[in-house]
């Protein structure tokens, strides 16, 4: 009853509290829980065996996995959910792979050329690749596909933005497929390898473009046997498969017979069916028990990181008072103990991040790594330059009779919950900036940011296979206007950026491309439209059965088709 | 009411029987009053003061009861959890109450025409879970701490109305009102000297109960996140936050959850006592 000692020991307990308040912790041990090897100077690699099946597996037996959350629809196309990364690989195939290395490798299609000026590109494809209702893959099948993509009936939020510069394709024949672009469009190979751009049935698009959402039809290892929205679903096996990408290895149909997909959003639950080996598999493991999956015998924890951008803890509206100003911006982000947000939210299973692009993403440069670093002097000393010198009674700093002042919006999700917000909060109140948090639900959130009425937005992040995703996020011709969606929710509108990023659009050259991305990570730094907390991470747990467990090269999520399970094993 | 008779002998011979349950009660009300008045009081702590390195911290010297997953004292945070809790009790059912007099009276008094107009809207009421109701109304009228008590409070107008309507059907025709009447004394004098004090006594004690069923379902509602924004203290979103550590931080759930536990039972107990000692007396 230790409630009862409020009333009798009150004035006692104030008394000892306020003496006995502890300094801050040492920042909590930052074990290296991700997958792969982080070197010296900050590049993280893959084992490659991560990547390809080893050995061969043993056919037969269900999968029962649980994820936090359900797409709502199986039309890829329409869709950015984040789940489309694993989900999709399940029903569909795409047109490339990538192999560990980053490269664009081959799946529905053989090969490829790029013209000269990076305007036309020739696909040759697969002959003998079916989709499950029994229609053909053919250059008929693709350009449906692309057309599918971007028509407007589709809504599509992602597959359309991806193949914007896409104009018109034309059939060479069967499987010869020749793609036009309005402009040099470096990333377009890269986006074709992601499951949101995954290959549709023709048939299904033509007949009964509506019923994609529940019953997609593919080109994937399984079929969707049911489907129940916000429950899960059920697939099974297509025996006649075999046309998995080489980079992979693995020949002929997937081992598992069929997968169960169960939507789980409680954390605990899913935890604790895992446990008690009434799941296999976790898509979504909670990190607060990742601890304690780690010390089982019979669970497996993997940690990966995401290519493209990091979560950011907060994206500055740069034409609102306070953060118009640069110098704000900056001291915000210095004041913000990323290290911190990466313990409560992760427990030590995030890395935190302090740049704009994810340390696996090609061309990152980690020079910049440190350049807005957690320094609460550093910050107080931007603030005090940019003339915030006085401090109103409650202690916030205040110019030209003006508190420095902001509201944060959020929403609740596993990117940005609500401690997040909370220690943002507080970490700012300490350099003498007042933020107010105001979580509310994502349709609200999505209107408030169409109309551009916010001063910052908390959480969010964005996974693509290729550095252009700082382009999505950061370039000016990716502002929202009210005519066209955008994802550049800072409104930063830097030339130099602008050019940077346009640059490398248009570049096929690693070197050049090397110099240009690493001067718009640089630039990033210095004009700071967002600030960055931690690594985009997939943490999933399974238990030791399931075995030959590789990973996505494009979206380093799991890939099924090469999973098996081991029935003698506990 | 009937269902918690007890002797009246029992419940009369106070001074005598010493209850150390109902004692214990009394003493942890005063406790949250306390709490609820002047927190400061008892904890020197800022129920505010995150350090994100502090986070998860079990029970110990310097955290009596753990730090929460922003790295707060639990401690504080339940202590200036005490007076919102204590604000939706009260205030809640002070307006469910205040609405229900009027409606019922009007209802037990009125003509049968008004009498069947406001009962067939209780009744409809009463068709929503109160939690459901109120979720409709700040559903409605958006969030906020006052949206949130007149919502808890609406949500319980049905309950209060209904009891207040039986108790002056039976008031009315009590002889001491016949006489009233018979007497000449102005209608209004009648209802507001003679049937509103009968009427609403009994009812007045079933309220403090309803204070306890009220801070529930304020700790309900914040814990579905309809409470006040983060990163106020409220128990009910300290339960929300809490139930995802489960595994690994039981504290965050167990302290709120005995303190939602013990209040409502030492509400209820008082209110309870208040109830058989009005019986017991009215015998």
């Amino acid at each position: 009853m230790p409630i009862n000692h409020w009333s009798r020991f009150g004035l006692l307990l104030g008394l000892l509290l306020v003496s006995a308040c502890s300094p801050d912790a040492p920042p909590p041990s930052s074990v290296q829980r991700v997958d792969g090897h982080l070197d010296a100077q900050g590049l993280l690699s893959y084992d490659p065996g991560d990547y390809h099946e080893t050995r061969q597996g043993t056919p037969g037996g269900t999968l029962r996995m649980s994820a936090a959350l359900d797409t709502g629809t199986f039309d890829v196309h329409s869709s950015y959910h984040g789940n489309v990364q694993w989900l999709a690989r399940i029903v569909y195939d795409c047109l490339l792979y990538q192999d560990e290395n980053g490269k664009i490798s081959p799946w529905l299609a053989k090969s490829w050329d790029v013209s000269e000026d990076g305007k036309t590109y020739t696909f040759h494809l697969r002959d003998d690749v079916t989709f499950s209702d029994g229609a053909k893959f053919n250059a008929e099948a693709l350009r449906i596909n692309l057309e599918h993509m971007r028509d407007p009936a589709t809504k599509s939020p992602l597959a359309a933005a991806y193949i914007a510069p896409y104009i018109d394709g034309r059939i060479i024949d069967e499987y010869t497929f020749e793609a036009h672009l309005r402009e040099p469009y470096s990333p377009f190979l890269y986006v074709l390898a992601q499951s949101w751009l995954s290959m549709v049935s023709p048939k299904q698009i033509r007949e009964a473009p509506k019923s994609i959402a529940e019953h997609p039809i593919g080109s994937g290892p399984f079929v969707l046997q049911s489907y129940t929205r916000e429950q899960g679903a059920t697939f099974i096996k297509r025996a006649d498969y075999h046309w998995a990408p080489p980079v992979t290895r693995h020949i002929g149909p997937a081992y598992l017979d069929r997968i169960e997909l169960s939507i789980v959003p409680e954390a605990m639950t899913r935890y604790s069916t895992l446990q008690s080996k009434r799941s296999d598999f976790t898509l979504d493991a909670p990190a607060q028990n990742t601890a304690a999956m780690r010390a089982s015998q019979n669970l497996v924890v993997r940690n990966r990181i995401r290519m493209a951008s990091p979560y950011r803890s907060v994206t500055f509206n740069t034409l609102r008072f306070p953060f118009d100003d640069v110098r704000v911006r900056k001291a915000i982000a210095q004041a913000i103990d990323r290290d911190g947000l990466a313990w409560i939210a992760g427990f030590g299973e995030l890395l935190a991040k302090s740049d704009y692009l994810a340390v696996n993403t090609p061309f990152y440069d980690p020079a910049y790594r440190d350049v807005l670093k957690y320094d609460v002097d550093a910050a107080n000393r931007q603030l005090d330059e940019a003339g915030w010198t006085l401090r109103d009674a409650q202690g916030y700093r205040v110019k030209d009779g003006r508190r420095l002042s902001a509201q944060l919006l959020g929403f609740e999700s596993p990117s940005f919950p609500s401690n997040v917000a909370v220690a943002v909060q507080a970490d700012v109140k300490k350099v003498g900036m007042q933020l107010t948090i105001q979580m509310m639900p994502l349709a609200q959130l999505t209107d408030r940011r169409t109309a551009g009425n916010y001063d910052a937005i908390g959480g969010g992040y964005w996974h693509t296979n290729t550095p252009d995703g700082l382009y999505i996020l950061y370039h000016s011709d990716s502002r929202a206007s009210p005519t066209k969606s955008g994802n550049n929710l800072s409104n930063l509108s830097d030339p130099r950026l602008d050019q940077l990023l346009g640059a490398a659009r248009r570049s096929h050259d690693p070197v050049e491309l090397q110099a240009l991305y690493s001067a718009a990570q640089q630039r990033l730094t210095e004009v700071v439209p967002a600030v960055p907390d931690f690594e985009s991470q997939v943490l999933i747990a399974y238990r030791t059965a399931v075995k030959g467990l590789i990973f996505d090269a494009v979206h380093n999520t799991p890939f099924f088709t090469s999973v098996w399970l081991d029935q003698e094993a506990p | 009411m009937s269902t918690y008779a007890i002797p009246w002998r029992f419940t009369l011979a106070l001074p005598n029987t010493f209850r150390p349950g109902l004692s214990l009660a009394w003493l942890f009300v005063i406790g949250l009053s306390i709490a609820a008045l002047v927190p400061h009081w008892l904890t020197g702590i800022d129920p505010l003061a995150a350090a994100a390195r502090n986070a998860y911290l079990p029970p110990s010297s310097s955290h009596w009861l753990g730090t929460d997953e922003n790295g707060r004292d639990v401690l504080a945070r339940l202590i200036h959890g005490v007076r919102p809790s204590l604000l939706m009790g009260l205030v809640s059912t002070a307006i469910g109450l205040g609405a229900g007099i009027i409606l019922g009276l009007a209802a037990g008094l009125g003509p049968r025409l008004v009498d069947g107009a406001i009962m067939r809207l209780i009744d409809v009421l009463l068709a929503f879970p109160d939690l459901l109701l109120a979720l409709v109304i700040i559903t409605f009228w958006g969030q906020g701490l006052w949206i949130t008590l007149i919502a808890v409070g609406v949500a319980s107008i049905p309950r209060f109305a209904r009891m207040v309507r039986a108790q002056t059907l039976v008031v009315r025709d009590a002889p001491y009102v016949e006489a009233a009447t018979t007497l000449g004394r102005h209608r209004a004098a009648v209802v507001f000297r003679h049937v509103l004090p009968n009427a609403v006594k009994p009812i007045l004690i079933l309220a403090t109960i309803g204070i306890g069923h009220n801070i529930i379902t304020g700790a309900a509602l914040s814990f579905l996140g309809f409470g006040a924004s983060p990163p106020a203290p409220e128990w009910g979103s300290m339960l929300a936050m809490g139930r995802n550590y489960l595994a690994n931080a039981w504290w965050l759930v167990a302290w709120p959850s005995v303190a939602i536990i013990l209040t409502v039972v030492s509400i209820t107990a008082i209110g309870r006592d208040w109830l058989a000692r009005s019986e017991g007396k009215s015998r």
